[in-house]
């Protein structure tokens, strides 16, 4: 009882995480002017004290953009939760893959804060550049999913709706039976369609006859 | 005499100021809205015919809104744009 106390109290919902979000942008925003100003600052004078402003600049503009990414992968994270439910097995993987890499940026955390040379700077960087290929993947991963789930539950509404039409109306005509055949075959189609944006077509073209039948006498 | 004199000044115009009021605000009061009748007479708007109302249709509008408004390659419409590549040269 208390583990699942402690997890409801700890777990953010997506709008917070999504305030968080515009928050680490605004932030990494800020600490990337200060890192642009102090490099050219260095570039022109290359005194020891631009020296040392650019490479804490780099420091803390690192540490901003490491944030933002965790604070979006956290919502990403949050986001396929609702949407999907972790209904199924690869769900389940891009969840726990998205964990794993939240926690794989949060232990970069202090070697990107605490560089005291460009060497040393210029490593921590890169190789925090180098995961983004694997980010990028499941980031994509995951907005598939989101978008998969979003897409089935469109379908589903559009399909209680014309169930609805049809409980409704007990002896169509030829041509509104035509109809409804239509509509009901773009459902079909779009569930089993592959492209997610052919499926969203597919969706709109059959809620849009079925508005024009709705409101027809 | 003083009496009487202070009954003048005093009493006298303070009993005629009570009254004014009295008169005053029994004058200001109005009837209180309390009755369906005087509602329907007065303020009670008349109901605007809607001979296109569909049960339902408003749902059915809401949903073709929806998909319409899905965002297919960005279901979260924020993605971080940072820079990718932050070096520092000498």
């Amino acid at each position: 009882m208390l583990p699942l106390l402690l997890a409801l109290v700890l777990t953010q919902s997506a709008n917070d995480l999504y305030s968080q979000g515009i928050q680490a942008g605004t932030q990494y925003r800020y600490a990337y002017n200060s890192y642009v100003q102090s490099k050219n600052q260095f570039l022109q004078y290359r005194t020891g004290s631009t020296r040392l402003t650019a490479i804490s600049s780099t420091n803390f503009v690192l540490s901003a953009r490491n944030n933002w990414q965790i604070t979006y992968l956290k919502y990403l994270r949050q986001v396929l939760a609702d949407t999907t439910n972790i209904a199924n097995y690869n769900q389940t993987v891009t969840y726990l893959d998205l964990e794993t890499e939240i926690n794989t940026l949060e232990g970069q955390k202090d070697a990107l804060s605490s560089s005291d040379s460009f060497e040393k700077v210029n490593s921590a960087s890169k190789i925090w550049e180098l995961r983004l290929t694997n980010s990028d993947k499941l980031i994509s991963t995951a907005k598939s999913q989101i978008t998969q789930a979003r897409l089935g539950y469109l379908q589903h509404r559009l399909q209680e709706s014309l169930d609805q039409f049809n409980a409704t109306h007990a002896s169509p005509s030829a041509n509104l039976v035509s109809t409804i055949n239509l509509i009901d075959a773009k459902i079909q189609a779009s569930s089993t369609a592959t492209d997610p944006e052919q499926s969203k077509k597919l969706l709109s073209d059959g809620a849009k006859l079925l508005l024009e039948i709705y409101v027809q006498p | 005499m003083y009496n009487r004199k202070y009954l003048i000044i005093f009493i006298v115009p303070a009993f005629l100021f009570i009254t004014l009021f009295i008169i005053m605000a029994l004058k200001t009061t109005k009837p209180q809205p309390n009755s369906t009748t005087v509602l329907s007479q007065t303020t009670r708007p008349t109901p605007i015919p809607s001979p296109t109302f569909i049960p339902g249709q408003s749902e059915l509008q809401s949903l073709y809104n929806d998909i319409n408004n899905l965002n297919i390659k960005d279901p979260l419409l924020v993605s971080p744009n940072f820079d990718r590549k932050i070096i520092l040269s000498e």
